[in-house]
């Protein structure tokens, strides 16, 4: 009798399909433009002048840090020095607007990648300056990233460059990172590293230097992580 | 006409191909597919001849970099 293979079959066939089924997980990961500070409002404000409150702490980032939206509406004064385009729809708008914030934001608004160790460490930036998705990047999201995720990120970058020399942080993989142990340290994106991708600072709270400007061309990026089903 | 036997082999032939169909976890991508939900983006080196769940989109108007992976 043929009854047992028949149902063994069609309960394959239907856990088969319902497997088939399930939803796809889909996990968009977002790695903002660099936040860079105003250097010369930084100087200003470093050392015994470093802020001795939250409040203003906050309130330097605020006069310091420069995002990429602020500077894509920025840039466009200057008596068109600068080739924004508004409404960019095609990629190579987009490259071209990236490239041109690059170079205006050195050029017209003095920004390095200069942050003060401590205003990384105590004030949420990414939080503060794009919104409560948004978190500074940590061990764990550059582990997600795993090789095909900086592969990405770099050739997106290396695609991008373009002509001016200037703003080159803007185009580094060297980034700030939030440690698995919670302190602030920097990260590597650099694809393809047999070194270790995440490094201690040099300097560390109580330090002279932690409330200095630190000229090691970190930069700030933050990170959004949305999972949904499809 | 068939016969039992037959429709055993038809089952397990249905659950062969529905497990076939699911093996990568859904839908492959390719590298530098725009993704529909998010408008225009610059990619890098597209490569529209490997399936693969890899990384997809790229360079946002916000100065971001987007990517997109799949998984089950």
């Amino acid at each position: 009798m043929n009854r047992p293979v028949l149902t063994t079959s069609l309960a394959l066939a239907s856990l088969a399909l319902a497997t088939s089924a399930r939803a796809t997980e889909v996990v968009s990961t977002s790695l903002s433009a660099p936040i860079f500070p105003q250097v010369l409002t930084l100087y200003a404000a470093e050392g015994p002048l470093f802020p001795a409150t939250p409040e203003g702490e906050a309130a330097l980032v605020d006069a310091s840090a420069l995002t990429f939206a602020q500077l894509l509406d920025a840039c466009q004064d200057f008596d068109g020095a600068y080739t924004i385009v508004v409404d960019p729809t095609t990629p190579e708008e987009i490259a071209a607007n990236y490239d041109e914030i690059a170079r205006c934001s050195y050029e017209q608004y003095t920004v390095k990648p200069y942050w003060i160790p401590a205003l990384v460490d105590e004030v949420d930036i990414c939080e503060r300056t794009l919104g409560e998705d948004w978190h500074l990047l940590g061990e764990a999201d550059v582990g997600a990233l795993g090789e095909e995720g900086l592969t990405f990120v770099h050739d997106t970058l290396a695609s991008v460059v373009g002509a001016w020399g200037w703003g080159s942080f803007y185009f580094s993989p060297q980034v700030y990172v939030r440690a698995a142990d919670g302190s602030l340290a920097a990260a590597d994106l650099t694809p393809g590293l047999t070194t270790p991708r995440i490094a201690p600072l040099p300097v560390a709270p109580g330090d002279d230097g932690w409330t200095r400007h630190y000229e090691a061309g970190l930069s700030l990026r933050c990170v959004k992580v949305e999972t949904t089903t499809e | 006409m068939l016969r039992p036997g037959s429709l055993g082999l038809v089952g397990l032939t249905l659950a062969s191909l529905a497990l076939g169909g699911c093996v990568d976890g859904g839908r492959p991508l390719a590298t530098g597919h725009a993704d529909a939900t998010t408008g225009t983006t610059a990619t890098a080196t597209p490569d529209v001849s490997t399936p693969t769940t890899a990384p997809s989109v790229g360079l946002q108007a916000d100065g971001s970099i987007r990517f997109v992976r799949r998984g089950p």
